[in-house]
């Protein structure tokens, strides 16, 4: 894909520790057309998916405080269940794989990952991933006069 | 027409950090330069002497060999190759530094680094122009 050609700008939550990579993917991110929003640590992750809202989540399992990676999995699918949540690690133990199936991430990649790649990952993840069902609001009131002539019919039956 | 040839430029990125090397691969190749990566010094020399490398982009702290160490064997194998070090440091020996055409700590390599390899390659190319 040429510059000319950048689709509608995704929002991404970038969360690394390291501040060389979370620059240098940011960077990276952000020419490829995608809007970043970076944090360095699980605190500033935490005020951002509270206060602003995202397409997709980079998260690194492994920052300095066992767990960080997952609460920052568990904190966007609490607040934003429809955003892609992309699990960094780089170790696939057992324990975490487990604990992100049933955290329902949607990847876990596995380092070294191929960042070069990372783009277009997203952008299939996010073409592939079904719309949520959305539940429409109805009145009590309307489903009654909806349904009285069936109600009517079986009563009569 | 130096723009063209900036962009085709054959980047030799070293570092023992595999997170860092793969961003800086990524982020070098999403503005059109070939990138080469090494876990290590040797390995990144080998590379050199078999590839045409118009810049160098090396880590100081590294096991086995550092970036100094690196710098040195570098300079005898391609003296002509502009060598950028990078270090989450900044007390970097002076030995060191003198050795390598420019030095950038590693939070600033996002911004830092583009610029850098766009100005030691102008400067290559126009020393093969003269």
């Amino acid at each position: 894909m040429t510059s000319h050609e950048r689709p509608a700008a995704h929002k991404v939550l970038l969360v690394d520790d390291d501040n060389a990579v979370r620059e240098m993917m940011t960077v990276t991110l952000e020419h490829k057309g995608f809007e970043v929003i970076a944090a360095a640590n699980v605190s500033e992750a935490l005020r951002f998916i509270t206060t602003q809202n995202f397409d997709v989540l980079i998260t690194d399992l492994h920052m300095p405080n066992p767990g960080d990676g997952f609460t920052v999995v568990s904190a966007m699918r609490h607040s934003q269940p429809h955003a892609l949540t992309l699990l960094v690690s780089g170790y696939p133990d057992v324990q975490s794989a487990m604990d992100t199936i049933l955290l329902e991430a949607d990847e876990v990649i596995v380092k070294p990952f191929g960042v070069r790649r990372l783009p277009e990952l997203i952008r299939e993840k996010l073409l592939a991933r079904k719309p949520a069902p959305r539940l429409e609001k109805e009145r009590v009131g309307a489903i009654l006069q909806r349904c009285m002539p069936v109600v009517i019919q079986d009563w009569l039956e | 027409m130096v723009h063209e040839a900036l962009q085709s430029a054959v980047l030799l990125c070293i570092d023992d950090n595999q997170d860092v090397l793969d961003c800086e691969r990524a982020f070098l190749e999403t503005f059109g330069y070939t990138v080469l990566t090494s876990l290590s010094g040797k390995n990144g020399l080998e590379l050199a002497s078999i590839h045409s490398v118009d810049i160098v982009i090396v880590d100081y702290v590294m096991p086995d060999m550092n970036g100094q160490e690196f710098a040195i064997e570098m300079r005898r194998l391609r003296p002509q190759a502009p060598i950028i070090m990078l270090s989450a440091l900044t007390d970097i020996p002076k030995q060191a530094l003198k050795l390598v055409d420019a030095f950038i700590t590693k939070d600033h390599l996002s911004s830092q680094l583009l610029p850098m390899i766009a100005q030691l390659h102008e400067t290559v190319l126009a020393g093969y122009d003269a």
